[in-house]
């Protein structure tokens, strides 16, 4: 039984990631928060995560984090998988305990979404990336993400709908003097010249109602 | 990135929309008015009042000997933008029912009945008003105003 070689390492675990490097190990959730864990840890976890699902006996993982099984104590190999647990639980990450034979990793599917992103860089290259969410939330933000855009079009064609239908309802006039007259009539419609000829002061102006005329006129 | 421009999009013009209706109601609410207006086409008698946006409007024609032959109740929402007038008409009952010849009064209520946004454009000049209607006729009715139609209007006549 040899020691075991202790390498740089980046291993995605489910939705977070197990980082090693000579000066120490950690676990860094998808959020961004690491968490420090020991060297012997990160092994068992490294062991556990490249053979996800399978049982792993407590034998090997010792061998895997320590080397020898003599030089550690009783509680060394459940203090560790305790600590692990502890970090890998805010994941939904679960190490179950199969009793007399071992332990092994569960990890949740992963929902994996393709986001575009914006033009990275000058050379207009898109890139894509992977997120991945915890499965339910995920679903959820698609479903709203969905439904927002469903409303936001019916919101578009609603509002589309009142402007045109204003437009077109609107009652629009013009005004214009014709000789010594000044007329507004509803538009698309004006006096002959006829009628208007010889006559002073404020007029409105419709086919069907002829020539209204004001008494005062208009301020 | 084209979903998050049509939910903006959709976001700042309902808002829009909402902000200029709202205006709209407002001035509306502000009328107190009452409005004759007699419609030489048709013969019939138009009395229309309004106050805290709320417009009543009976319409009636008597025959020649003067007893009424058919009257009409309406009743609507005003909105104001300007000269423009807007009516929402929510109710529209006949006050005269029974046998009742045919006669132009009910022609044009039963008509309008099947409309419920009214558009008009209200030019007061003084005690006189003007009203320039596009639907169902192109018309431009003079009458007769007590009253204001709106805050705008109340701040002219003072």
């Amino acid at each position: 039984m040899t020691k075991p070689i202790i390498d740089n390492l980046t291993l995605p675990i489910g939705c977070c990631t197990l980082e090693r490097t000579e000066s120490g190990a950690q676990v860094i959730l998808n959020n961004g928060k690491a968490f420090s864990i020991t060297f012997p840890e990160s092994l068992i976890l490294q062991k556990l995560v490249e053979n996800e699902g399978v049982v792993i006996t407590k034998h090997d993982l010792i061998v895997s984090a320590w080397g020898r099984p003599e030089i550690i104590g009783a509680n060394s190999l459940p203090v560790a998988i305790t600590n692990l647990r502890k970090i890998l639980e805010l994941s939904s990450i679960k190490i179950t305990n199969i009793p007399r034979k071992g332990y092994k990793i569960d990890m949740p599917e992963p929902h994996v979404e393709i986001e575009t992103e914006q033009e990275r860089t000058e050379t207009d290259l898109i890139t894509s990336q992977v997120v991945i969410h915890p499965p339910d939330h995920g679903v959820l933000k698609g479903v709203s993400d969905k439904l927002k855009l469903y409303v936001s079009f019916i919101l578009l064609a609603f509002t589309g709908y009142i402007v045109v239908y204003t437009a077109f309802s609107w009652v629009k006039i013009d005004c214009y003097d014709m000789g010594q007259a000044s007329v507004c009539s509803i538009k698309g419609e004006s006096p002959s010249n006829s009628l208007i000829e010889g006559k002073k002061g404020q007029f409105y102006f419709s086919k069907q109602s002829g020539l209204v005329e004001v008494s005062k006129n208009v301020g | 990135m084209w979903a998050k421009r049509v939910i903006f999009a959709s976001l700042i013009s309902s808002g829009l929309l909402a902000v200029v209706l709202l205006y709209g109601f407002l001035a509306g609410a502000s009328c107190q008015y009452s409005v004759s207006i007699h419609v030489a086409d048709d013969d019939r008698d138009t009395l229309l009042t309004c106050y805290r946006g709320k417009v009543v409007a009976l319409q009636t024609k008597a025959a020649d000997d003067g007893h009424i032959v058919s009257k009409w109740k309406v009743e609507a929402r005003q909105l104001r933008f300007g000269d423009q007038t807007v009516y929402f008409v929510y109710s529209r009952v006949p006050l005269v029912t029974g046998e009742i010849e045919d006669n132009s009064n009910d022609r044009f209520n039963q008509i309008s009945s099947g409309y419920n946004f009214l558009f008009y454009r209200m030019v007061r000049v003084e005690d006189e008003i003007f009203i320039f209607q596009n639907f169902p006729r192109r018309f431009v009715h003079k009458g007769k105003v007590e009253g204001f139609l709106d805050f705008w209007d109340m701040w002219d006549q003072r």
